[in-house]
């Protein structure tokens, strides 16, 4: 899964627990999933960070 | 047979040519050679007029001895600034005189330098209006000159102090740069030529340079001319890679220089130009990369703090759902504890049952019938003894 992918989904989640009519049952799914793709953003963030910094390493 | 002896006829020449000739006259020609003799310190040219061709209309030797050599020529170089070379046009102030044994001579005894000036300007002009006519003048000014400008070709002669200026800055730059040299006569008669020989060589390797660089210069100020000409201006012109030049001369522009891409004025003007101009693209790539990691990090702070926020949403949004779930199955509660039938006997009311169960009205019940009460505390049996209807009751 993309970044991007990740942080759409992400969204779609919080839209969804913002409305009235919250499918409670599922809540627990829902906040597990959240806090899954909120992992996974930060460590394809970092990943990526780190790559950049390397390749933009002044050369020796 | 009537006749006269050789040196009898000298003399007729040498007397007819004083009679017959107001002299000195000023005559204008081209110097086709010219040598300093350097024990005598004498100057000796051949003074020609060109027809066109290849064979001149007219053919004469001259000399100025070394008294009035000096300054005269002195005095074309201050007007001109250049010296006296072959190639160029000349008004000089002549006396013929016919010697018995060494034939005809013509003895320089002034110059005017303003006549070679204009002469150098009508031909400048003539070159610059025959350019335009053929459409050609702006063509390689016209060409783009790569940014970074590093695979040179250089048209000098090899042993000039000019090119020797300019590959000392060039190499001295922090710079690498790829110098081919053609090897041409930067000066003289066969000058023109030369050059347009070299341009072509380096027009059919077009695709190995960026650029072409044209130099010569460096000491005394020299003829001109050659970078006037229609010829080697006409192919400079249409030169399929950008020209630099630096002729080396600062009191007038050549044609040459006209139609180049970019004039500078010496050899080492010229490397100077080129070295500041990889310094600029150096300093860009250098301004590039630090914007580069700027953005970078810019993009990379602006992610963590969209997830720093959607985190904090995620938690606030859990903990308010879950407060509003507990308020409402709290008001539920409490509704259901307000409806309770214990809470309604504990305040007093009482439920009446009858066979029929539950009684809600009071004419459903008859008199000597039995029902039951049913209280917080427990039950009574009772008999109904009289039923009163309120009156207003339909």
């Amino acid at each position: 899964m993309s970044y991007g992918e990740a942080k759409r989904e992400l969204d779609a989640i919080l839209a969804r627990l913002s409305r009235t009519d919250v499918d409670i049952d599922n809540l627990s799914t829902d906040v597990a999933r959240a806090t899954e793709l909120i992992a996974l953003c930060r460590d394809r963030l970092a990943g990526i960070e780190s790559e950049v910094g390397r390749i933009l390493k002044p050369e020796e | 047979m009537e006749h006269i002896t050789l040196s009898e006829l000298a003399r007729r020449i040498k007397l007819s040519l004083a009679d017959g000739l107001p002299l000195p006259l000023w005559v204008s020609a081209e110097i086709g050679e010219i040598k300093v003799n350097r024990t005598s310190g004498h100057c000796y040219m051949e003074l020609v007029e060109s027809g066109g061709g290849s064979v001149p209309k007219a053919k004469l030797s001259a000399v100025a001895w070394r008294s009035q050599y000096g300054a005269m020529a002195a005095h074309f170089r201050s007007v001109t600034g250049s010296d006296l070379v072959a190639g160029l046009s000349v008004l000089l102030r002549v006396v013929v005189t016919y010697h018995e044994l060494y034939g005809l001579s013509l003895q320089v005894v002034d110059i005017e330098p303003a006549f070679t000036l204009g002469e150098q300007e009508r031909l400048r002009r003539q070159t610059i209006d025959q350019l335009t006519k053929d459409g050609v003048i702006a063509m390689n000014r016209s060409l783009a000159l790569p940014v970074v400008v590093q695979h040179i070709a250089v048209v000098s002669a090899s042993g000039a102090a000019g090119y020797r200026d300019f590959m000392e800055h060039i190499n001295a730059s922090p710079y690498h740069f790829q110098i081919t040299l053609f090897e041409s006569l930067m000066q003289g008669l066969q000058a023109a030529e030369s050059v347009i020989a070299a341009l072509t060589e380096v027009a059919e390797r077009a695709e190995e340079f960026d650029a072409v660089v044209v130099i010569r210069g460096g000491g005394s100020q020299s003829d001109l001319s050659c970078f006037n000409a229609y010829e080697l201006c006409f192919v400079a012109a249409q030169m399929p890679l950008p020209i630099i030049t630096g002729i080396g001369h600062d009191k007038d522009t050549s044609v040459m220089d006209l139609v180049a891409h970019t004039e500078q004025k010496t050899p080492t003007a010229v490397a100077d130009f080129l070295v500041e101009r990889m310094r600029e693209f150096d300093g860009a790539l250098a301004l590039a990369e630090v914007t580069l990691r700027e953005r970078v990090a810019d993009i990379a702070s602006r992610q963590h703090s969209e997830l720093d926020s959607r985190s904090q949403l995620l938690r606030v949004s859990i903990a308010h759902l879950l407060e509003r779930q507990r308020e409402g199955l709290a008001r539920a509660e409490a509704l259901v504890a307000v409806a309770s039938p214990e809470r309604l006997l504990s305040r007093g009311y009482a439920i009446v049952s009858g066979p029929q169960g539950v009684v809600r009205s009071a004419a459903s019940v008859a008199e000597g019938s039995e029902v039951e009460i049913l209280f917080a505390d427990g039950r009574v049996r009772a008999t109904i003894e009289k039923v009163i209807l309120n009156v207003d009751t339909e």
